[in-house]
């Protein structure tokens, strides 16, 4: 069973990846294009690797890339959207 | 003095469908295709992307009268997105109409972009060691992604067509080096290959022709550079960007100068957190299709403000 605190770690895990800063860069950000400077194939690649995620955690479970792919989404929103498609 | 002007506004529609956003996985890719349409002044790029279409009425003593009517329809289409693969197809219409006395606009145009994107990825730290823990079963260290971009716009007053198509291909990967991947300093890049048919019509100054009606086609390659210079002290706003087009003539009429390149650098400073206001400079040098292919060297700056998301 996952929890909340695995869930976090994982998704500034994955931002991690795609924006090439360390963790301690990353949870704070506000802006995930402007201060993680992800860029559109960034953001398709992103929402890729989040499905694949949620997908073997909830299966049938899905996010969309415009979703997250927003002037103002935030770290924090993210990890609450990913939390809440794995069902917690 | 007479004036009479009666506006009517359409604004952007949008019908969201009860069962998006809740996170369930979606059978048919096409099966909401319409269910999203956008209405809009057109969908050219321009600031009218953010303007509701429009019909007007204009009774003027220094214009007569005339009506106008600029309306843009864009739908969702078509879209598919798994753990694996992503792609779209977006389709849109437009239609400008002017009865203006010596300035009638009688114009249609049809637009079809697409994108596919082929993962999944291999993901890499900031510090480039391979986190295995978060990659799928047979993620692959570079996944290829496909653009394409169709247009084609009739003129009745003027009789003419113009139509483009550009295809072109890359790759995006998060491991250091790699196209796609930005590094602690703020640097990434892309190469993009690619082909491109284009059919335009004459470039003119009033009378004088500056550059002849073009059509033909190109393989083309492109390299796309970007550079955060200051985002190892966390100053995001500074941004500049590179790209060097060349294009190899496969076959057409109306260009007789070689194959035509064009390099272009441009640095934008964003005024404010939100990026919404930003001041740019501008360099273009060499010959690129909207001046007809002729030769050119350009200095810009401008100020810019993005209104809406």
């Amino acid at each position: 069973m996952i929890d909340s605190a695995t869930v976090r770690k994982d998704v500034l895990h994955f931002l991690e990846a795609f924006s090439g800063k360390p963790n301690a860069d990353i949870k704070d950000a506000d802006r995930l294009s402007i201060e993680l400077h992800l860029d559109h194939p960034a953001f398709i690649f992103l929402a890729m690797s989040l499905r694949g995620y949620i997908q073997h955690l909830a299966p049938g479970a899905t996010l969309k890339t415009s979703e997250i792919e927003t002037d103002s989404f935030t770290v924090l929103k993210l990890i609450e959207l990913v939390s809440q498609r794995v069902g917690l | 003095m007479k004036s009479v002007i009666i506006i009517v506004l359409l604004s952007g529609i949008v019908f969201v469908s009860p069962a998006m956003g809740d996170g369930a996985s979606e059978e048919s890719p096409c099966l909401k295709a319409f269910s999203q349409p956008s209405v809009r002044k057109a969908f050219d790029g321009s600031k009218d992307e953010k303007e509701p279409a429009s019909i007007n009425y204009v009774d003027s003593d220094s214009k007569g009268t005339f009506y106008s009517i600029d309306v843009g329809l864009k739908v969702k289409g078509c879209e598919k997105e798994t753990d694996k693969v992503s792609w779209s197809i977006s389709p849109s219409v437009e239609f400008h109409r002017s009865s203006e006395r010596e300035k009638n606009v009688n114009k249609k145009s049809f637009a079809l972009n697409g994108e596919s994107f082929i993962g999944p990825l291999k993901h890499y730290g900031a510090d480039g060691s391979p986190m295995k823990d978060l990659d799928q079963p047979r993620a692959k260290i570079a996944a290829p992604f496909f653009l394409v971009k169709t247009k084609g716009t009739r003129d009745s007053e003027a009789h003419t067509a113009t139509a483009s198509i550009q295809a072109l291909a890359s790759a995006f990967s998060l491991r250091p080096g790699l196209p796609g991947r930005i590094t602690p300093a703020g640097f990434r890049y892309y190469p993009y290959i690619g082909l491109e048919y284009l059919d335009q019509l004459p470039v003119k100054q009033g009378t004088v022709v500056l550059a002849h009606e073009f059509s033909g086609s190109f393989a083309l390659v492109r390299l796309y550079a970007e550079w955060y210079p200051l985002r190892l002290i966390h100053y995001d706003r500074l941004q500049i960007i590179g790209t060097y087009t060349y294009r190899e003539l496969l076959g057409g009429k109306g260009l007789d100068d070689g194959n035509p390149a064009l390099f272009t650098l441009g640095v934008n400073l964003f005024l404010n957190n939100d990026e919404t206001i930003a001041l740019g400079w501008q360099l273009e040098d060499g010959r690129g299709p909207d001046l007809g292919f002729r030769d050119e060297r350009a200095v810009s700056v401008t100020f810019r403000v993005k209104i809406g998301a």
